[in-house]
């Protein structure tokens, strides 16, 4: 319509100038106005075109960094292990790429993670809200599991390199396939709009996996979000609960007795609980002149079943079950000074067998028939970790942190793959980090 | 004790400690307002620097969440999620300032015989339910909607509050900020458009009723303060945290007695 006004006032100035000179005849004037109608015609076509472009939006961040730990070949969760022979590395830790397209009432998006290593699917997920109340939302796909506040605080926002320990373990890829209902009332809906609610039904395999038994796994949070803006002070949290199950394809179990696991047998076809509760609290604070602060802090518990040797969530095709009773917290401080730089404090506890202690990982004297003595698996892990954030610009940031990674000690006579247990492992891990995000 | 001499300097560096120039980025409703306090206060003020751009009330809010301005000028509330991204990059809820009212007006080419009209009928022309000009006691002849981007507070307040939340009609041509709506309305006798108040020069206020047996109104000083007429809003000022220092001292002269005789001059109408 911009070119029509130019034409118009062109014609008006013709119009002007000739007045002057020679009227301007009305076939001239005819031919303009259809030109004009033409292209206002042409531009009408233009904008539909690129209104439904802009509803298209692509964005995403890389992570590419520095890490330096104690021993080569040192296993980690700030990006897995080290090479055997080194004890540094270079890593692209992620590479996300991520398209949304919505519309008033529906999203569709897919986000991949292209790293060196190869090309996965993080999101592939459809949400349709509906257009009365706007509060609620039903997702269908492969997205992140709705249970407490660290899943789903995006990796490009979080300040921290890494999920704490106890996410990483029990919640791998974070994400899940299934289906959620949301609800987030809107300022319209009185004191109901600082509660949130969001459950849903998932296949419990992670995002990639496929189904392999008949169970499905609820999963659910319960939030609420208190904005006091004369203090400049919020108050988030919530309680998300894990429910499910687990279909054993062997015949073998272990469950903790009092020193050792105890192997059961009849368990073929047999259902184990996967039950995991969680609370979670953020407090933000804006300190006047220094910026603003957040403390953060999540307590998980529960009982996972897993497999021996490794404390996550079961998805072996025939390996016995593991039963296991599962703890997990931390706490994160973070201080915003000015709008560059930001300070980073984050305590994390992990323990993935609350029943076993230190001193029981041995080998047992005399072991009972189907006995199995507690593994390196069992002990809990503590990290301090600490650090620092420049914001270059807009887009760019670089990140310093240091992980002080302390293990529970394996009694002094842990034999096998427990014995480097019987001291703290030197496994703490340095890493500069420069993300990009878009 | 050198790393933590470093690490204190490193963190003094880092805070606004030093007075640099204040950015304000933002609404296109208040750019011309926002114009007139800078020049105004750095005139008082000969050692503050004061740099206002437009770019809409989305633009605006972006800067502040990304941290690439100071003050945030804004025709329409922060939402929820904005104030969530805010939140979490700053660990901050932001600050709200109300710096002034503004009727939203409703406008006409001079030449439009149409007086007066309904939210509901301003609704419908703009969402495409009516399009003749004769069904709202015009002449036969078709309304020609002109609008804003939507990156503009405007757009999202008129949407959300007269249209319901309804999508604008596909006809309706976005026009980059209020002058150009003006300027287009007043070239168009079909015409129809919205902006603020202050810019109406060329063209004419319609008069707005809240439903047809209420009383027609056009923004004015005393309508807005009362609250009569019916499509009245604040002007927003937001920051990231409680203003310290040189940005405080500014907003304390927007909000005094001369910040806001600089909002008559300009057209619109004082916070209180």
């Amino acid at each position: 319509m911009k070119i029509a006004f130019v034409l118009a006032a062109a014609i008006a100035a013709v119009h002007a100038q000739d007045s002057t000179q020679s009227p301007v005849s009305p076939e001239q004037v005819t031919n303009l106005k259809g030109q004009v109608d033409g292209l206002n015609e042409s531009f009408l076509e233009t904008k539909n075109t690129v209104d439904k472009l802009a509803k298209i939006k692509v964005s995403g961040y890389i992570q590419a960094q520095w890490q330096h730990t104690d021993t080569n070949g040192a296993a980690s969760v700030a990006g897995g292990a080290f090479p055997v022979n080194s004890d540094q590395r270079f890593l692209v830790r992620r590479g996300r790429l991520k398209t949304t397209y919505e519309t008033p009432t529906s999203k569709y998006v897919l986000q991949f993670d292209v790293i060196p290593t190869g090309l996965s699917i993080k999101d592939a997920y459809v949400t349709m809200m509906e257009p009365w109340l706007k509060m609620a939302s039903f997702t269908m796909g492969v997205f992140d599991r709705p249970f407490g506040f660290e899943i789903s605080y995006s990796s490009s926002s979080r300040e921290s390199p890494e999920r704490s320990r106890v996410y990483q373990t029990l919640f791998p890829g974070e994400r899940d396939m299934g289906a959620k209902l949301e609800l987030t009332p809107g300022a319209d809906l009185g004191m109901l709009q600082y509660f949130n609610l969001k459950g849903g039904v998932f296949t419990g395999m992670g995002p990639t996996a496929n189904e392999i038994d008949a169970e499905q796994d609820i999963i659910g949070r319960a939030g609420f979000q208190i904005p006091l803006y004369d203090l400049n002070l919020a108050l988030d949290g919530g309680f998300s609960m894990y429910s499910g199950k687990v279909l054993a394809v062997n015949d073998t179990a272990f469950s903790i007795g009092d020193t050792s696991f105890l192997r059961t047998i009849g368990n073929l076809r047999k259902l184990f609980d996967r039950n995991v509760m969680g609370i979670d609290a953020q407090l933000y604070y804006d300190i006047p002149v220094i910026g603003g602060m957040s403390l953060r802090g999540e307590y998980l518990w529960g009982e996972i079943p897993g497999v021996a040797g490794a404390s996550g969530p079961y998805a072996a095709a025939t390996a016995p079950i593991f039963d296991r009773k599962v703890m997990g917290w931390y706490g994160m401080w973070v201080q915003n000074f000015g709008t560059k730089l930001q300070g980073i404090l984050k305590y994390d506890v992990y323990d993935p067998n609350t029943d076993v202690k230190g001193a029981n990982v041995r080998p047992i004297a005399g072991p009972l028939a189907g006995e199995t003595s507690p593994g390196a698996a069992e002990l809990k892990y503590t990290t301090l970790g600490y650090g620092a954030t420049f914001y270059w610009d807009e887009n760019i940031r670089f990140t310093l942190y240091y992980d002080q990674v302390m293990n529970e000690k394996a009694n002094a006579v842990a034999a096998g793959g427990s014995a480097a247990f019987r001291s703290d492992r030197k496994d703490n891990v340095l890493t500069f980090r420069m993300q990009a995000k878009f | 004790m050198k790393l933590k001499s470093i690490i204190a300097l490193a963190l003094v560096g880092a805070l606004p400690l030093t007075a640099g120039p204040i950015t304000v980025k933002g609404s296109d409703t208040m750019v011309i307002l926002a114009q007139r306090w800078a020049e105004a206060y750095m005139s008082a003020h000969p050692d503050a620097t004061i740099q206002v751009t437009g770019g809409g009330s989305g633009t605006g809010i972006s800067a502040l969440i990304n941290g690439t301005t100071d003050i945030c000028n804004s025709s329409r509330p922060m939402k929820a999620p904005e104030r969530e991204k805010l939140k979490q990059r700053f660990s901050s809820l932001g600050v709200e300032i109300k710096s002034a009212k503004d009727g939203l007006a409703v406008y006409a080419n001079e030449a439009n015989p149409v007086q007066e009209l309904t939210l509901d009928q301003v609704k419908d022309i703009y969402t495409g339910k009516i399009t003749n000009w004769k069904d709202v006691g015009g002449s036969d002849t078709k309304i020609v909607l002109y609008s804003r981007e939507n990156n503009s507070g405007t757009y999202v307040y008129f949407r959300d509050f007269v249209l319901k939340g309804k999508d604008f009609s596909a006809s309706a041509q976005n026009l980059p900020g209020t002058a150009a709506v003006v300027n287009a309305v007043s070239k168009d006798p079909n015409g129809i458009g919205y902006g603020g108040s202050a810019y109406a020069k060329g063209v004419r206020f319609i008069k707005i009723k809240k439903d047809a047996g209420s009383e027609a109104k056009e923004p004015n000083a005393e309508t807005v303060k009362d609250g009569s007429y019916p499509i009245t809003r604040y002007l927003f000022m937001y920051l990231r945290s409680r203003p310290t220092g040189a940005l405080k001292s500014y907003i304390d002269w927007i909000l005094s007695p001369e910040g806001q005789e600089i909002v008559t001059k300009v057209g619109y109408f004082p916070v209180k």
